[in-house]
């Protein structure tokens, strides 16, 4: 068996495992077991830090280092970590004769006595009552929570959704529009060989603005070609 | 001086020594002292050192310590016994005595894990209990004045020398059964209706009447490798109300005790390495009925036998010892 002859600094990590759980080691000595489940059930809790839990422990360790199996249980955690892992109604007699029994018959104490048992065991359900409710409460606030969130997943698709039918219609109906420009009846196609005929001669006029802006150097006329060009468009 | 059962005129020769004591005895005899330096409680039953008895014309004295310096006397109730530490001394113990399911007891058992500087000294201690056979209401007394109490608690403090130490040591026979479900409480409580066991909201009571579960058997838990026991009081199978002598707690995982075939022999060998030097022991009244020990001698076991024990906290069906040692 392994023992220690003083108790480590608290700067060694070991503390740290023990309180945090990360080092499970069933422990011998009986204060150390009840002060370091003490230690680890408040800083769960949030009552104290993880640092004053150590520095409390440590000076205990020290006041008590001779007590029965403190050295094994110190060794076990610092020379041996690696190795260790996790491992009748007797008193409802004194209950019924307790504060009332002076002089009085046994059949009042029993009623007295089942008198407080019935408020008792009321005050305990409606005290569990209250834990269901709100464990209960709990539990539709999650699901509250799950439900919006899944609101919010579906409204953010529908979005999408709308948009891309408003698009399809947007396409559809332009393509509704060209199907009716399309000049099916070759009989009837005047319009269109107008529009043909205009669309030539704005082409004709583009291309000889353009021929002339690639020769040209930089002059006014070369700076107000934007400006025919938008004539143009706008014509 | 030995711990054992003494006359009265024993005790009251002990008194005028000025010695510091426990003392522990049925009412009648307690009521016979004079005043003095001790502190007392009623019980009628003891392991005495040749064997279990019932005794009401005796008294159990432990000397508390004649290493012991100094010493306080305080007396607490629901509302002040979260000071008992601030009362103890830099470097000693605390004896305490409290009747049984009154509101000190239960504020105690309840809140002793959260009082600051809960493990700094010893305490020790034990519940006043009464012949069961009786109509009597347990007592604690404070001896420097004589008062007597059956709602209030009364510790004693000792201060011991810088070389000397305290220690508390328990025996326990009993562990959890690796088969047993899991059992955990919805909030810290004497008495319980429903509660998770393996995670299941499930209502104690059905499931101990519905699984035979032996009620002798205490439910245990896990305390960093210290198994500490909560003794079942009563099954109400009709109200669906199991009822506790010590409280279970939220934070806990409980299990039910693995099962003993020979209570009185488990408790033999366990206690094989008992020190019969210790300042102070007292053992569970539970222990006492269950096993038998009454006219049986159990290695050198000694002391009262009790409503409920205290190391640290309110413990049951286990057998508490205060050692003091040198540094």
């Amino acid at each position: 068996m392994k023992t220690i002859n003083s108790v480590p600094p608290k700067e060694r990590k070991e503390w740290r495992d023990l309180l945090t759980g990360n080092l499970n080691i069933p422990l011998k000595n009986f204060f150390f077991q009840m002060k370091v489940t003490q230690a680890k059930n408040q800083i769960a809790m949030g009552k104290i830090t993880l640092d004053e839990a150590i520095d409390d422990i440590h000076a205990l360790c020290k006041k008590f280092f001779k007590a029965k199996n403190m050295d094994v249980d110190l060794a076990n955690i610092f020379l041996n970590s690696n190795e260790l892992t996790t491992s009748d109604d007797v008193y409802g007699t004194t209950t019924e004769i307790s504060t009332e029994s002076n002089g009085q018959s046994q059949n009042e104490n029993v009623t007295t006595a089942e008198r407080k048992k019935q408020e008792m065991l009321e005050l305990l359900k409606v005290k569990e009552e209250k834990m269901r409710l709100e464990r209960e409460r709990q539990k539709l606030q999650e699901e509250r929570r799950k439900l919006e969130a899944e609101r919010i997943r579906l409204e953010a698709e529908k979005t999408i959704q709308e948009k891309l039918l408003k698009e399809k219609l947007k396409l559809k109906k332009q393509y509704e529009e060209l199907k009716q420009q399309e000049p099916f009846d070759k009989s009837d196609n005047t319009e269109v060989i107008e529009d043909n005929n205009e669309l030539n001669e704005v082409k004709n006029e583009l291309d000889k603005l353009f021929s002339e802006y690639k020769t040209e150097e930089d002059s006014p006329r070369k700076r107000s070609f934007f400006s025919r060009m938008f004539g143009i468009f706008k014509k | 001086m030995e711990s054992k059962l003494y006359s009265v005129d024993e005790v009251k020769s002990f008194i005028k020594q000025n010695k510091i004591m426990a003392l522990a005895g049925d009412e009648q005899v307690l009521d016979q002292l004079p005043e003095g330096h001790w502190i007392g409680g009623t019980i009628p039953y003891f392991m005495d050192e040749d064997a279990g008895k019932f005794a009401q014309d005796k008294i159990f004295v432990n000397e508390l310590d004649p290493k012991s310096s100094n010493y306080k006397i305080n007396v607490y109730d629901e509302n002040n016994i979260e000071q008992i530490i601030k009362d103890t001394f830099n470097n000693g113990f605390t004896l305490i005595i409290m009747p049984p399911f009154q509101k000190v007891h239960q504020a105690f058992a309840l809140k002793a894990e959260d009082i600051e500087g809960l493990y700094n000294n010893p305490i020790v201690g034990w519940i006043a209990g009464v012949d069961l056979n009786a109509d009597a209401t347990p007592k604690v007394y404070n001896g420097l004045n004589k008062e007597k109490f059956e709602d209030k608690a009364v510790a004693i403090h000792i201060e011991l020398p810088d070389d000397y130490f305290a220690q508390i040591d328990i025996t326990n026979i009993f562990e959890p059964d690796p088969e047993s479900p899991e059992i955990r409480f919805f909030f810290d409580t004497f008495d319980a209706l429903n509660c998770l066991i393996d995670g299941k909201e499930t209502n104690l009571a059905e499931y101990i009447d519905k699984h035979n579960i032996d009620i002798k058997l205490p439910l245990v838990a896990d305390y960093s490798g210290a198994h500490i026991n909560v003794s079942i009081k009563e099954v109400d199978v009709k109200n669906g109300l199991v009822s506790f002598f010590a409280p279970v707690f939220e934070s806990k995982v409980y299990r039910f005790a693995k099962p003993i075939d020979n209570y009185i022999n488990r408790f033999e060998v366990k206690t094989l390495d008992y020190n019969p030097d210790n300042v102070f022991s007292c053992n569970c009244i539970l222990n006492y009925l269950y096993g038998e020990f009454e006219g049986r001698k159990i290695n050198n076991i000694k002391g009262p036998i009790t409503f409920g024990e205290i190391g640290y906290q309110l413990l049951n069906q286990t057998l508490v010892s205060l050692i003091v040692d040198k540094n």
